[in-house]
């Protein structure tokens, strides 16, 4: 006779400790064989990732220091020793476009950090919380979802007295509705699957539950929706800085860079140019990874919520 | 189905009522003192103090917010430290050149997107396909506010195509004022050399801010198509021997529009409070620019203003949306009222 | 041969066909292998074959209608020479040739009334909306749909299965073909219904003048409708004869194992229902042998390593220098003696043959 399985339920769903070396093995040569079929998304994964090596190391590579004012350089067009040419304050654009690069993923990865997490709070709470607890969190969730994220960053940002601190908690705010709702079909429907409903008969605990069985088979999803959130988030972002909402000079944020370049845009393009360029490769970029977790995710999100 | 509506009406009335309070806490907090911002520089502590009661900052927070309401529901929505005008006033002439900004948005949105999706639905795989999901990707990356900048310094400044900024150009005479609105006032008189003047001032503006919400639609155009091109009967039209421009329009369109048809309703009240992000570049009189004002002179009632008009366009152009649809779309209507939550 | 099986010039006419699709790693299978078949006016041919046999794909490309797929060979209509495309085809798919297909759930659309979609037919061909309605009135009529003229601003939905394939088929023939296809019309309909959808088209073919080509996997439709036979294994033709001659002597041991698959209605109840052991190979996985060896119940040494052409069972009779009868073709190589009935079956041992 077998011996006794601690976790039964685990031979369901996929092992806690990680996949064993042989499906390791399967799934790198899958992943390649995917982006061989899809040029384009793969293109925007070597973008995507190339603007995170940027924000990561992107200021030890520069060459001058981002706030460096110098009177004398301003406002001059690209050159050897300026790549993107200089600012208005003289300040090297390239250095500057480096630095951004941190301060404007940084501040998207917080947003989104802070929106998924409470969202996935809520959506957790909401599925298994009881029909009371259901109604009323999505009630708030729905009401939260009505109003345009824009605007009510915008709002919130002014409220708090902008900068790029109040910039992050309005946009997060605006944004965690949008996962709970997610969360809470996700887990909702992996609730309902049978495996779970194995291990609750065996007596497996409710925290566990949702830690180790439900949780992970949903997060898959919610990384998809994260992706493309990188995108329209760092989008708002620079939008709340360009219209003065977020972050403030002499920060290098894209946004912030762009405001200032559009004063100057007929005397010196490339002050608005680069910073732009950067800001649309990274969405792009995002974008197309996203959808292609998507389109990989997709027939297994069919099976998932039993379509 | 009348119980659907109903219940749906209260959720906007809710929300529009949430709004309120979040309009009003908003103004509670934003610091930039506005008493002083009102009185303005070398304001003595004294003239701060009368702006402050004649503004009604020194009453309790409650009784500051049932007055608010109460002047809102009178269209009273306070007066603007910066133009020291009423600002339902302000609002009442930034929001038309805004909404016609939307329209003709709109329109540019629809009469791209929608025949590029079909077309590269129809010949997916191809390169004309790639190229126009490409420029969907990138119209969707690109940043409305970057666009824009780009558009006035390369084809108005460049090539001097299009007005580099404004509504009208100063030296034109624009006839009476019938509805408000600046270009349909200048179509109903026949006003013809105004209206051509409006519009080659609003075609740099709209293109900006309808990029994103093209690519968008041309992505879910195609989309929607290629599901349905994959359907039988597409088969069997093309047997009976219909061309494929016919097939195209009057069987695979007509299944695939209306998904499309949801998401343009949607994106009129997102274009509404984009229009802050691209009108000030032209300084395009809308009320994005009155926002961006509002928010260099920590105009809080105004900033206010702005949240609630664009705030209850938003609610309420959803809730038309979601009305439409499921009264046009049979397969909408038994989902949402099967799953009555 | 411009003739077919009753010596008229043929209607319809396949030459040498060829479909393939590009699989996974990008080459090109083939699901019809050289196919060749004409039928001829008011002629009933039926097509019979397994899923997998390439029978639909047969009946789309013939139409310009295989869509992703790459086509070679030819179409002769009424006399003119095609390339199976969907352009150059389009002259003549409804006004010469129709088309019925098998799920009549969503061979109609969905958000357009019928009377439109059986209208547009004509209006496409520069009709008038008034003669385009009456046409579809008189036919939704015959057909059997009852208050026709009613019925035209009803949706799709709102009919029956069976009825709904009778609106199929009175769109397939509004521009008055010579030629019908009907891919599995009946697949999806009850027996009862199935019974009567069979008999509408043949006293349609009868009325209208018409040809039918019956694809089916389901012998016993093709025995009650078609006057020749077509037997498709593989993309390839196996047999081809007139159907009685089919049915009492097949020439080819599929066309003897499906036959002998059909459950009888009289007699004692078998211990286990006869059928053909295993499936269509995969196309392009069979070559330079019989396909049909590894499921064969004749199966002998040759047929593992030569493919049998496709060739006539005894003597073709001549008249006036010109065929008069098709002959019964079959790709075996031990025809005769089937048709004879002298073959002797072994017990089946499943044989794995490498490509």
């Amino acid at each position: 006779m077998s011996a006794v399985v601690s976790d039964p339920v685990m031979l369901a769903e996929r092992s806690p400790g990680g996949a064993s070396m042989e499906q390791r093995e399967g799934r790198t040569r899958r992943i390649i064989a995917v982006l061989r079929t899809h040029p384009v998304e793969a293109i925007g994964l070597c973008i995507a990732l190339f603007m995170v090596l940027v924000a990561l190391f992107g200021p030890l590579v520069a060459p001058q220091n981002p706030d460096d004012v110098s009177f004398a350089t301003r406002m001059l067009p690209p050159s050897a020793t300026n790549w993107f040419g200089t600012d208005d304050a003289g300040r090297d654009v390239l250095s500057r476009v480096l630095y951004g690069a941190r301060t404007t993923l940084s501040s998207v990865a917080i947003v989104i950090l802070i929106a998924a997490s409470v969202g996935t709070l809520v959506g957790t709470l909401a599925a298994l919380g009881g029909r009371a607890v259901d109604e009323f969190l999505m009630r708030l969730t729905d009401i939260g979802l009505s109003f345009p994220p824009l605007v009510l960053a915008i709002g919130l940002s002014a409220a708090f007295g902008g900068g790029l601190t109040a910039a992050i908690a309005a946009i997060s705010l605006s944004w965690w509705p949008g996962y709970a709702r997610l969360v809470r079909t996700l887990v909702a429907d992996t609730a309902n699957r049978d495996f779970v409903e194995n291990a609750r008969v065996l007596g497996v605990s409710r925290l566990r539950l949702v830690l180790r069985h439900i949780l992970p088979n949903a997060l898959d999803l919610l990384f998809v929706q994260v992706t493309l959130d990188i995108a329209f988030v760092a989008l708002t972002l620079s939008g709340l800085s360009f219209i003065g909402a977020g972050a403030r000079p002499p920060s290098p944020e894209w946004g912030a860079m762009i405001s200032e370049g559009s004063q100057v845009i007929t005397s010196a393009w490339w002050v608005a140019a680069f910073p732009g360029i950067a800001l649309t490769l990274t969405a792009i970029g995002f974008s197309l990874v996203g959808d292609l977790l998507r389109g990989q995710l997709d027939p297994r999100l069919k099976t998932m919520l039993g379509r | 189905m009348v119980a659907f509506i109903t219940k749906r009406i209260g959720t906007v009335v809710l929300s529009l009522f949430v709004l309120t309070i979040v309009a009003f806490v908003l103004a509670e907090v934003i610091p930039g003192d506005p008493a002083r911002t009102y009185v303005g520089p070398g304001a003595t502590a004294a003239a701060i103090k009368a702006a402050e009661i004649h503004l009604g900052l020194n009453r309790p927070l409650v009784v500051q917010y049932w007055t608010y309401l109460v002047d809102l529901l009178h269209a009273n929505f306070g007066i603007s430290v910066f133009t020291h005008r009423p600002i339902t006033q302000d609002l009442g002439s930034a929001l038309p050149p805004s909404l016609e900004l939307v329209v003709i948005a709109m329109v540019l949105n629809i009469i791209v997107g929608i025949p590029l999706g079909v077309i590269s639905a129809a010949r997916a795989g191809g390169r004309l396909d790639a190229v126009t999901r490409v420029g969907a990707m990138a119209g969707a990356g690109i940043p409305p506010f970057f666009l824009a900048v780009m558009l006035q310094y390369l084809i108005a400044f460049r090539l001097n195509w299009f007005p580099l900024s404004g509504e009208f150009s100063t030296t034109v005479n624009l006839g009476h004022a019938i509805t408000g609105f600046p270009l349909l006032d200048a179509l109903l008189e026949g006003n013809w050399s105004v209206l051509g003047d409006g519009l080659d001032h609003i075609v740099l503006p709209a293109i900006a801010l309808a990029a994103g919400f093209t690519g968008v639609i041309v992505r879910t155009v195609r989309s929607s198509m290629i599901g349905a091109l994959g359907e039988e009967y597409i088969v069997l039209a093309y047997a009976k021997g219909l061309t494929e421009r016919t097939v195209l329009v009057r069987h695979a369109l007509r299944n695939a529009l209306l998904p499309s048809l949801t998401i343009l309703g949607m994106q009129v009240g997102w274009m509404l409070g984009s229009t802050i992000l691209v009108e000030s570049v032209f300084s395009y009189p809308g009320i994005g620019t009155y926002a961006v004002n509002a928010l260099f002179n920590s105009d809080l009632w105004a900033i206010v203003g702005i949240v609630l008009v664009i705030g209850a366009a938003f609610i309420v152009s959803n809730f038309i949306t979601d009305i439409v649809q499921m009264i046009a779309d049979p397969a909408v209507r038994a989902d949402r009222l099967g799953r009555s939550s | 041969m411009s003739e077919s099986g009753n010596g008229s010039v043929a209607v319809l006419g396949i030459d040498n066909l060829v479909v393939g699709y590009r699989d996974a790693r990008g080459r090109i299978q083939r699901v019809v292998d050289d196919v060749t078949l004409s039928v001829g006016a008011r002629e009933r041919l039926g097509i019979v074959g397994e899923s997998g046999s390439g029978k639909s794909s047969l009946a789309l490309a013939s139409l310009g209608l295989a869509r992703g797929a790459l086509v070679e060979g030819s179409v002769r209509v009424a006399g003119t020479r095609y390339q199976p495309s969907l352009r150059s085809m389009r002259s003549i798919r409804g006004s010469v040739i129709g088309l019925v297909l098998q799920d009549p759930l969503s061979a109609l659309n969905p958000v357009v009334p019928i009377g439109q979609q059986l209208e547009e037919v004509l209006t496409a061909r520069g009709s008038s909306r008034a003669v385009a309605r009456e046409r579809a009135v008189t036919l939704l009529d015959r057909v059997g749909v009852a208050r026709a003229r009613e019925r035209l601003r009803a949706y799709p939905r709102e009919f029956s299965g069976g009825m709904r394939q009778r609106v199929v088929i009175a769109m397939a023939l509004m521009a008055s073909p010579q030629v019908l296809i009907a891919d599995e019309p009946t697949t999806a309909l009850d027996l009862r219904t199935q019974r009567k959808v069979l008999d509408l088209l043949k006293q349609l073919c009868d009325e209208e003048e018409m040809a039918l080509v019956m694809i089916s996997h389901d012998i016993d439709v093709i025995a009650d409708i078609a006057q020749r036979t077509v037997v498709l294994y593989s993309g390839q033709i196996v047999e081809e004869g007139s159907t009685s001659g089919l049915l009492d002597h097949p020439g080819h041991p599929y066309t003897a194992g499906l036959l002998a698959s059909r459950p009888e209605l009289e007699g004692p109840i078998p211990a286990r229902l006869p059928s053909i052991v295993g499936s269509p190979p995969a196309p392009g996985s069979l070559t330079r042998c019989c396909r049909f060896f590894p499921r064969c119940s004749f199966a002998q040494a040759i047929c593992r390593e030569e493919e049998p052409a496709l060739t006539a069972v005894g003597v073709v009779a001549k008249r006036d220098g010109e065929r008069t009868e098709r002959a019964h073709t079959s790709r075996c190589h031990f025809r005769a003696a089937m048709v004879a009935g002298s073959l002797v079956a072994h017990p089946h041992v499943a044989q794995v043959v490498s490509p």
